[in-house]
């Protein structure tokens, strides 16, 4: 069912591309309903696989990769229906839904092995469940605000740029306080009551810590005048690679650097 | 109908927490009528420290001084740059193995580099100088800029969002709740078998009554539980209470984690002649002929214990068995097989975890409000 849902969204993908280079900036009409398709297949995978469990499936590589496609999915197709206008333009959607086609063609890579095992004692916790669960819808907005900054780099109208700001801000409104609940204050939470420890450095921990400080940097760089417009686009787009190796970077590459290390 | 009630009683909370905010400001700025008109003509951002100011009588160039440092203490570049430093410092230490023994690094990266590492205490960022003192810088930052826009508001009679305030105020006690935690923790791991018993501070006493091993289908770990039965200097009742993983004990003082499982045990042999040998511990080994036995560990075999053995030929695994009291493996005869389940329990006193719950309150009461307020208006 996930190669279906990817094969959906791959096709979303083309159609608002095609309609892109039709160069009229006009929505198409069915690419989010696709995208709301892939995310009820997706869902109903990790549906699927928590009865297998017996408990919520969000606990491997893949299953996180499968939730945060999904995530993804539902707040693009929320936003195409009910933010008519302000900067969520098809370049937008169209950025975004390539992002979930990255995510689910990871996940049917060899990188995110997709074996079902019962979760480990630590993992049996409901606060985990919270905690994985919103921080991925948060991060479903980060990925709108990053691509909504990106095209603010690349257009220069000043309409178009306020209203791609004002998107970059109110995704990143929605965002930063849903992350904040799920990463730290449940992250929190959880680590405390398995292991005693509300906090202690770990580099994910670490990681989440500097994407949530760079978000801050970004809400706090817009109360600053000269820092308005550049400075805060780069930073929405700099939470954005943190949030990704915080993600993936501390899973794949810092790992191997301890293992050789 | 149901959508006015909701927004009617959230315009209600939203008051009931600026009251919060407000009374407190209020009052300061009654008592102290000084700082409030400080505070109140908007130009300096400076409330409290103004206040000792006067009280000392500071004047002319001093004054000047100090007034330049609360307003730079004030300002929000300052905390982008405290910000920008803590993250680009975080970020590198991840990438810089924490903890290791100084030969370590000096093993690791170029002499220079690892002679930075060592100079700063790179190698325990997040306790070192460098990083404590950003982070203490920060928090004075938050402090100056809490307090002045909450007595700013109060002197201006304006409602202002008071969401950033709730949230800030939260951070405030998070600093608070580190620095008891940091100053105040004890921690404590015990290494149990049913039966055994221990002091654990605070005037406890803690044996433990049994253990559970709970498995899934595969024979992978699902739980384990210790209950044990804990006493109190000079109380007589008994609290019996499970422990398992995510389910702490928490007591007035202290918490008590279910932290790890194993197996401890003696394995009894005899070698040819009879006598007995020293008993071998999991990864010890012997040779026989072009085979290496390595001694396992134990396993549960039904409700009796065996001792598990790998037999390797050139590094090759060729052989795995599992031998009782009776059995032989290689020269040797196993007289018993003494093992017990081991819980691994962590008792934590930590007079940093109260705060630091009403810390994620505020920052998530603040962080709501800051949103719902943004949504009324958007401006
Ligand atoms: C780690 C530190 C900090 C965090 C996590 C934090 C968090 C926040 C949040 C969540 C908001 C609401 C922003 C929004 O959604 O628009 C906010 C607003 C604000 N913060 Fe901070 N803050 C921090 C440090 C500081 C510092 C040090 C200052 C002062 C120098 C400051 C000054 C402000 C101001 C003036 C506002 C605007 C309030 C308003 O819109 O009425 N913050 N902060």
């Amino acid at each position: 069912m996930a190669t279906v849902a990817l094969v959906i969204v791959a096709a979303a993908a083309v159609f608002q591309a095609a309609f892109l280079l039709r160069r009229e900036n006009r929505r198409d009409p069915v690419s989010h309903w696709m995208l709301a398709a892939a995310a009820v297949l997706l869902l109903l995978t990790l549906a699927r696989r928590s009865l297998q469990i017996r408990f919520a499936a969000i606990t491997s590589t893949y299953e996180a990769l499968l939730f945060f496609a999904a995530a993804l999915c539902v707040v693009l197709f929320i936003l195409r229906v009910v933010r008519r206008t302000q900067g969520f333009s098809p370049f937008v959607l169209f950025g975004a839904t390539v992002v979930a086609v990255g995510l689910l063609a990871l996940s049917s890579s060899p990188l995110a092995p997709p074996g079902i095992h019962p979760p480990i004692p630590a993992l049996r916790s409901y606060w985990l469940v919270l905690h994985v669960a919103l921080s991925f819808i948060g991060e479903a907005f980060f990925v709108v605000s990053f691509v909504a900054a990106v095209a603010w780099q690349v257009v220069r109208e000043e309409d178009r740029r306020a209203e791609l700001d004002r998107l970059v801000a109110a995704a990143i409104g929605v965002g930063y306080p849903v992350f904040t609940l799920g990463a730290l204050v449940f992250g929190a939470i959880w680590a405390e009551t398995a292991w005693g420890a509300w906090w202690s450095w770990d580099p994910k921990e670490t990681w989440a810590l500097v994407t949530w400080l760079v978000y801050t940097a970004y809400l706090h760089s817009r109360l600053v005048k000269s820092l308005r417009g550049q400075v805060s686009s780069w930073l929405a787009i700099a939470g954005f690679a943190a949030t990704a190796f915080t993600f993936l970077g501390v899973n794949f590459l810092l790992a191997g650097l301890h293992s050789y290390g | 109908p149901d959508s006015a009630r909701a927004a009617h009683v959230a315009t209600q909370a939203i008051r009931a927490m600026d009251r919060l905010v407000f009374i407190p400001g209020r009052l300061y700025s009654q008592v102290c009528p000084f700082w409030a008109a400080y505070s109140s003509d908007g130009s300096i951002a400076t409330v409290l420290p103004w206040g000792i100011v006067s009280a000392v009588r500071i004047r002319g160039a001093a004054r000047a001084a100090l007034a330049s440092i609360t307003s730079t203490l004030t300002s929000i570049p300052l905390a982008l740059g405290l910000i920008a430093g803590i993250i680009v410092l975080a970020a590198l230490s991840t990438v810089v193995p924490q903890g290791m023994d100084p030969a370590w690094y000096g093993a690791h990266f170029p002499p220079l580099v690892a002679a930075v590492i060592r100079a700063v205490r790179f190698d325990v960022f997040f306790r070192s100088a460098v990083f404590l003192g950003l982070a203490g810088l920060l928090v004075l930052n938050l402090g100056f800029c809490t307090v002045t826009r909450v007595v700013r508001r109060a002197a201006r009679h304006a409602p202002v969002r008071v969401g950033p305030d709730l949230v800030h105020l939260g951070l405030l006690v998070l600093a608070v709740s580190g620095i008891a935690t940091g100053l105040g923790r004890r921690e404590q791991t015990l290494a149990m078998v049913e039966g055994d018993a221990a002091g654990i501070g605070s005037g406890y006493h803690l044996a433990l009554r049994s253990l559970q091993f709970l498995a899934y289908a595969d024979g992978s770990p699902r739980d384990w539980i210790s209950t044990v039965g804990i006493t109190r200097e000079g109380r007589p009742e008994v609290v019996v209470a499970p422990i398992r993983v995510n389910h702490p004990l928490r007591l007035p003082g202290i918490t008590v984690y279910q932290s790890g499982w194993d197996v401890s045990g003696t394995l009894r042999l005899r070698d040819k002649s009879g006598a007995e040998v020293t008993p071998p511990q999991p990864g010890d080994y012997f040779r026989v002929g072009d085979s290496v036995w390595v001694f396992a560990g134990f396993q549960r075999d039904g409700t009796a214990w065996s001792a598990a053995f790998n037999r390797y030929e050139d590094r090759e695994l060729v052989e795995r068995r599992s031998v009782r009291p009776g059995d032989s493996v290689g020269p040797f005869t196993v007289e018993a097989v003494e093992a017990h389940d081991r819980t691994g329990l962590k008792v934590v006193h930590d007079p940093g975890l109260a705060p630091f719950l009403a810390a994620l309150l505020l920052v998530t009461a603040g962080m709501s409000l800051t949103f719902l307020q943004k949504r009324r208006d958007p401006s």
